[in-house]
């Protein structure tokens, strides 16, 4: 049986952050900033959303010339459901911490 | 080709020539017998053509010209590519987002931090058996003197003073990096890869 338990607080984070402006697209390394994130915790925490399905991904071809194309990010209909939920119950984020350290077994986020 | 390149192949060139005279007559004298005439001169000139073309074509690509690519590329982003080159296809996009996200990173010591942290994102995506190459890649690049932390291991540590050199064919193109490695750099891939590290989250 697959327990649902909940994401880590930086991916709370991360959700919360992209739920704030739900239709706008977003930068990694703005997101980075944003939450005082490393790119090495925040870009394998994007690439599980967007494995879940709660996150897409889009390229930005309007830079200046010269500069590569840059991912942008923005919450699926399934990660606004999840930010939601994340949202209303920010309280149950240290317990939910708590429960999944001594259950390793069980994963959010590697179901 | 800038005047200094040149400079460095015709200097690459006549060192590798007169080393190889030197030795060659140094082996020469004190071989028991010695070589025939014919046997030493074609020795004397045909293993220093190899070396010569050698070292010509490893100086002249190593230093490319403007628009090549690699030339527009600093260390941190030769870092990056060169831990992207070795992600699944499937992940290449990721590797790319990550690198594109490098170039707005402003300030020497941002950018390294950035590559760094990038790495390790890079590195922690599934892989697929790929450790031993990540290992080589990064103990290889720029010649293996720096070092690459991989899951408490100093990865590609144990590969310092190989001599490395990392072609790409091109900036965007996901990282298509063709490495150049001692076989050193492949004895401390095998120490490295026993075990795959535990992701931090």
């Amino acid at each position: 049986m697959v327990r649902i338990r909940r994401p880590s607080p930086q991916t709370i984070a991360v959700v919360l952050a992209l739920a704030e402006e739900p239709t706008a697209w977003r930068y990694g390394y703005e997101l980075c900033r944003q939450l005082d994130l490393k790119p090495g915790s925040l870009y394998p925490i994007l690439v599980r959303l967007a494995d879940r399905g709660l996150l897409e991904a889009s390229w930005d071809t309007d830079v200046p010339a010269g500069r590569p194309p840059r991912h942008l990010y923005r919450l699926t209909g399934s990660g606004r459901q999840l930010a939601t939920e994340l949202a209303a119950a920010p309280a149950a984020t240290a317990t939910g911490t708590a429960t999944r350290r001594s259950d390793p077994k069980v994963g959010w986020q590697r179901a | 080709m800038s005047w200094l390149r040149r400079r460095r192949a015709v200097i690459a060139t006549w060192g590798v020539v007169v080393a190889w005279a030197v030795f060659y007559v140094i082996a020469a004298v004190n071989a028991d017998p010695g070589p025939s005439l014919q046997g030493a001169v074609q020795q004397l000139v045909v293993p220093p053509l190899l070396w010569v073309f050698a070292v010509r074509f490893m100086v002249l690509s190593r230093r490319s010209g403007a628009g090549s690519g690699r030339s527009t590329m600093d260390p941190p982003e030769r870092l990056l590519a060169a831990a992207v080159a070795v992600l699944p296809e499937r992940r290449h996009e990721w590797g790319r987002a990550v690198i594109a996200e490098l170039a707005e990173v402003q300030g020497r010591p941002a950018r390294w931090r950035f590559a760094l942290s990038g790495v390790r994102a890079v590195l922690w995506l599934p892989l697929a058996g790929r450790w031993p190459v990540v290992t080589l890649v990064t103990g290889g690049w720029r010649g293996g003197y720096h070092r690459v932390r991989v899951g408490g291991r100093r990865g590609g540590a144990r590969a310092a003073g190989v001599r490395g050199d990392l072609h790409r064919s091109g900036r965007r193109d996901g990282g298509t990096g063709r490495p150049t490695l001692a076989p050193a750099a492949t004895a401390g891939a095998g120490r490295d890869c026993r075990c795959r590290p535990r992701p931090p989250w």
